[in-house]
């Protein structure tokens, strides 16, 4: 009894198996054959010499037609362990990305939830921010109108790298810097958004002088440890040959707070925010001389240029409307009474410049302007300096970031 | 109620004051003196430290943020069924309560004595929405309803357990909805967070991983060798990996290998993790249990003419379960605070809103200790609940109650 259980039992073990190995090839092989059974038939009316036989034309199509199924049966074996080859759920080339996220009626953007002002839930539960903002953009440009038409996936800082490999979800909306290790391993850097960078903070009465790092030497700083400010902090050494005393703590803020330090390593975004909380802000300055670049942007996956491009476009376009004072409330004035041409151009009334190739509709800047407004309202949305509108967020001078034409690093193509 | 005489109460009266008590208890032997001074400063400067801390704390940082931490990214105009589907469970505990007596006491007060203090707490700042008020003021009284209908005669433990599971099944079909235009509208559970999954998580965990850990345990006792292997395989490799590295493998290793075209429920992988972990112990909880049972259980059973299965479930199974009850349950209170781990891959349960609410929100930055002492209260309250089942358990089964 139990043999024969047994018996029955691995019998079905074997046979579940060999079913889930084998692919569903069998319907490319049988597509193979019946374009193999058109291309003798028609070999053979063609030197038959009759002339209801098919065209030269028509023999090449099928030929093509053949050689294509070949590769997909090809592509199918070697990647069977992955996917079944289908070019709905293969996104490889030009234009998959968007078929896919169009197929899927909705955009899935990735963010932590621990970035204030960028990407963190209200109390409401909702996702809120920067990011958040630009990804409601992507949406509107592609479908229109965001509602119910973008979703977040939240991710953890060290899964970025593998999300972006895996290609399950569409841009990556998180305080990615770019740096060219990651541009060649894990996808596209979209345009850059906020050129942040690694700051210094220090005291008045220490006899540090701002942006004047000579000034640092025979000091002693405050590093978190574990993190990229401690090899940063022994590079200033070298850079400048200075000396100053290393001090690594797991939390820096109360020690410097408390005199432990005369100086403190941190990005410059973080370093203002801190400053507010210190026992007597005033005593401290945060300088405007950076010790390294931190550039952020938006990230794509690899391989699909029309993607990465309209992506960028929906950024550009956002530039543009700051620099050409296009915004959220002006903009159905604009188009009814502007008679800047490359206004009108941006916004689809006259003109094109290549949405189409990207799948765009012609109004997508009209659309995501109207919905979402420029770039300095998006902005101005979390980092405003006034408590009242500022949703969430924390105040965050422009600096860097002002547009290319007023003393800036922000700079997009025209949209011509 | 007869109690043996025991040798304190032949002692002679001893003198009782207080100076006497102190002299006694904390000073006797002189390791003791150091032991009471040492406590002693240890207390004041906890104390030092808690007291400014308990006056100047922001409370406000937990009360506006009772949605995220109850129940997560939910949408608000739903939360209606959260609150429905949810409040079967005071009720089946209340139940519980007066089914099996003195075992659920405990964990019942401390419900009531929670939500009680929950109430009180939302007059003190008016932050808190008043649906969730309005649960916590309503969930004692069904505490206290399912505990008269649970005294019932006619009312069994199986009722209860029957009665548990369909509830469960209940909420998730709320939580979860349907189509896109029903008055339920589908809610993905990408959306679902907080206390609520991870109560969920234990809850269809713990239901799940006893039956598997039972499988289990039985197929590495079996005499096909195929089984045997089979279960071998599974408890040796997922008992020799942690919780957090299968978590990640579920999470973000394994979409990879799904079509791009699907979108991996990521509470339900980080689900099956968390119960293919939990029951490969428990199966080995549950082996140490059989092999407690003497071979003369089986040889009479055999000697009366049982077969082999019949043996397994109505002689073995009893007093396998039945010895490793305080096992089974510590694995239940491990598995409950094992959710937590999910935290870190990004979903937002009750440690991940906290997380969540700290790092993100930039009006709470400095809240850390206010909203972590907050989610410690909430976890202390599940698994000293559970554990005090547990003792009851273990008290039944002493005085040899059934």
């Amino acid at each position: 009894m139990t043999k024969r259980l047994f018996l029955l039992l691995s019998a079905l073990f074997v046979l579940i198996a060999i079913v889930g190995c084998s692919n569903n090839n069998d319907e490319l092989q049988a597509e193979i054959d019946d374009l193999n059974t058109q291309l003798t038939q028609a070999k053979a009316a063609a030197s038959s010499g009759s002339s209801s036989g098919p065209s030269q034309a028509e023999l090449d199509s099928v030929k093509a037609e053949l050689e294509k199924a070949k590769e997909d049966l090809a592509n199918a074996g070697s990647s069977s362990s992955v996917a079944a080859g289908d070019d709905a759920t293969q996104p490889s080339g030009w234009g998959s990305r968007l078929k896919l996220v169009k197929d899927r009626g909705k955009l899935i953007c990735a963010a932590t939830n621990d970035s204030p002002g960028f990407s963190f839930i209200n109390e409401t539960g909702e996702w809120t921010g920067y990011g958040i903002e630009m990804c409601k953009a992507y949406a509107t440009a592609i479908f229109g109108d965001h509602e119910n038409r973008f979703e977040m996936q939240a991710i953890g800082w060290a899964d970025r790298p593998t999300v972006m490999q895996a290609g399950k979800i569409d841009v990556m909306v998180l305080a990615n810097t770019q740096n060219a290790r990651r541009e060649a391993t894990w996808g596209n850097f979209t345009t850059i958004h906020h050129y942040a960078g690694m700051g210094i903070m220090s005291r008045l009465d220490s006899g540090i002088i701002a942006d004047d790092w000579m000034s640092l030497d025979g000091t002693s700083v405050c590093v978190t440890a574990g993190t990229n400010y401690v090899p940063a902090a022994e590079d200033l050494k070298g850079q400048y040959g200075i000396d100053f005393e290393t001090v690594q703590l797991a939390d820096t803020g109360p020690a410097y707070d408390e005199g432990r330090c005369d100086f403190t390593i941190g990005g410059k975004t973080d370093l203002g925010r801190n400053q507010i909380d210190l026992t007597d802000p005033d005593a401290h300055v945060v300088w405007n001389s950076l010790m390294g670049k931190d550039p952020w942007g938006m990230l794509v996956g690899h391989g699909d240029d029309q993607w990465y491009d309209l992506i960028r476009f929906v950024e550009w376009a956002m530039i543009n409307a700051e620099e050409l004072d296009v915004t959220m409330d002006n903009v159905d004035d604009m188009v009814a009474n502007s008679e800047n041409a490359r206004i009108l151009r941006m916004l689809g009334v006259e003109g094109e410049y290549g949405q189409e190739v990207l799948g765009l509709d012609i109004d997508f800047a009209y659309n995501v302007i109207k919905k979402i407004g420029n770039f300095d309202e998006l902005v101005e949305r979390f980092y405003s300096i006034n408590d009242e509108t500022r949703v969430g967020g924390f105040y965050r001078p422009r600096g860097n970031d002002a547009l290319w034409n007023e003393g800036g690093l922000l700079f997009a193509p025209g949209l011509e | 109620m007869t109690e043996p005489t025991t040798s304190s109460e032949l002692r002679p009266v001893e003198d009782q004051s207080f100076a006497t008590w102190v002299k006694v208890n904390l000073f006797s032997p002189w390791y003791n003196s150091v032991l009471t001074v040492v406590g002693a400063v240890m207390v004041i400067l906890l104390l030092k430290v808690a007291i400014p801390f308990l006056l100047t704390a922001q409370w406000a940082a937990v009360t506006t943020n009772i949605q995220i931490l109850l129940v997560g990214q939910y949408p608000s105009e739903e939360l209606w069924r959260v609150g429905a589907g949810v409040l079967p469970m005071p009720f089946i505990v209340g139940a519980a309560w007066g089914v099996w007596g003195s075992m659920m006491r405990t964990f019942s007060v401390i419900l009531i004595v929670a939500s009680v203090l929950t109430v009180i707490s939302s007059f003190f700042g008016d932050s808190m929405t008043p649906g969730f008020v309005l649960w916590f003021a309503v969930s004692p009284v069904l505490v206290l309803l399912g505990y008269t209908v649970g005294r019932r005669s006619f009312i069994g433990p199986r009722h209860v357990l029957i009665g548990w599971f369909l509830f469960l099944m209940l909420t998730l079909f709320l939580l979860r909805g349907f189509g896109e235009d029903s008055a339920m509208p589908y809610v993905s559970t990408s959306r679902w967070g907080g206390l609520l999954v991870t109560i969920l998580i234990a809850q269809v965990g713990i239901a799940i991983v006893l039956p598997l850990g039972i499988v289990l345990a039985l197929a590495r006792q079996s005499n096909l060798w195929f089984f045997k292997a089979a279960a071998l395989v599974y408890i040796e490799i997922l008992r020799a990996t942690p919780l957090l590295a299968l978590l990640f493998l579920m999470l973000i290793v394994s979409p990879m290998f799904l079509p791009d075209i699907t979108t991996p429920d990521r509470l339900m992988l980080a689900f099956i993790a968390i119960v293919m972990n939990n029951s490969a112990y428990m199966a080995e909880n549950i082996r140490g249990g059989l092999q407690s049972v003497s071979k003369g259980q089986i040889e009479a059973a055999e000697a009366l003419g049982m077969r082999g299965r019949h043996v397994t479930l109505f002689i073995i199974l009893p007093q396998a379960i039945r010895a490793t009850i305080p096992a089974i349950v510590g694995q239940f209170i491990i598995l409950f605070k094992d959710t937590a781990v999910i935290a870190l891959v990004g979903l937002l349960d009750l440690l991940g809103a906290a997380y969540a609410i700290i790092l993100g929100q930039d009006a709470w930055r400095t809240a850390d200790l206010e909203v972590f002492l907050f989610v410690a209260a909430v976890y202390w309250i599940f698994t000293y609940g559970m554990s005090s089942v547990s003792a009851g358990v273990e008290k039944r089964m002493r005085a040899g109650a059934d």
